[in-house]
């Protein structure tokens, strides 16, 4: 029998996986058999826009003349 | 056609966040920049970057959840944590509204496009990387397999 280490550290997923799953077993001494999985995937699409002026804030429909350089991102 | 106010082309923001418990589908709810960082292109002047947020927002409240729904045609990659497994996958709609342990992602939005008496128009190249963590069973309940 192994000794339960109810922290969660990475690098015991060796122990857990030998052991279970020890919020399952604290809670009802049931071995979870779920395992996390990582899906990783893209997307991409290009798309036009049109927006009529009554979309635009009033600020921004003076245009580009009050020019900041201001700005930090 | 009026004269240009404001013109702007091949600038991309970037958002990238990490939402822990939630589902993709919720992502197309909200405001992005009500929750996560917006970075704009640093080339460009303030109203460039004002306008170039009110566009992500009109443009996000209006495709984002379409485009969301369309990225889960998309195939995938997996790995099992436990094990190193690795594979891919196709995925499908019913992920949609499942909450996630963990939900990373980064979206640009490369704008081009012109604001003039009439109003704004223009392209926009929309690009997302997703990586989920959840567990195998319940990745299972939603037709996913491994």
């Amino acid at each position: 029998m192994g000794v339960w280490n109810v922290t969660f550290d990475p690098y015991q997923q060796q122990d857990q996986a030998q052991y279970g799953d020890p919020a399952a077993a604290q809670s009802g001494g049931q071995q979870s058999e779920d395992e996390d999985v990582e899906i990783d995937y893209e997307y991409s699409v290009s798309e036009e826009f049109a927006y009529s002026l009554d979309e635009v804030p009033e600020e921004l429909r003076q245009g580009d003349e009050s020019s900041s350089s201001d700005y930090i991102a | 056609m009026g004269d240009p106010k404001i013109s702007f082309s091949g600038g991309a923001f970037t958002v990238t966040g990490y939402a822990p418990q939630w589902s993709i589908g919720n992502l197309g709810q909200i405001k992005l920049a009500d929750h996560f960082q917006i970075f704009p292109p640093t080339s460009f002047t303030d109203p460039q970057i004002k306008l170039g947020l009110h566009l992500i927002d009109l443009t996000w409240g209006r495709r984002g959840h379409l485009w969301l729904e369309q990225s889960l045609t998309a195939g995938a990659t997996f790995h099992i944590l436990r094990t190193g497994a690795s594979g891919s996958l196709q995925l499908n709609n019913q992920l949609l509204w499942q909450p996630m342990k963990e939900l990373t992602f980064t979206f640009h939005f490369n704008l081009s496009g012109t604001l003039d008496d009439h109003g704004v128009r223009g392209t926009v190249d929309f690009g997302s990387q997703f990586k989920i963590v959840e567990g195998k069973t319940v990745l299972g309940g939603v037709g996913l397999r491994f």
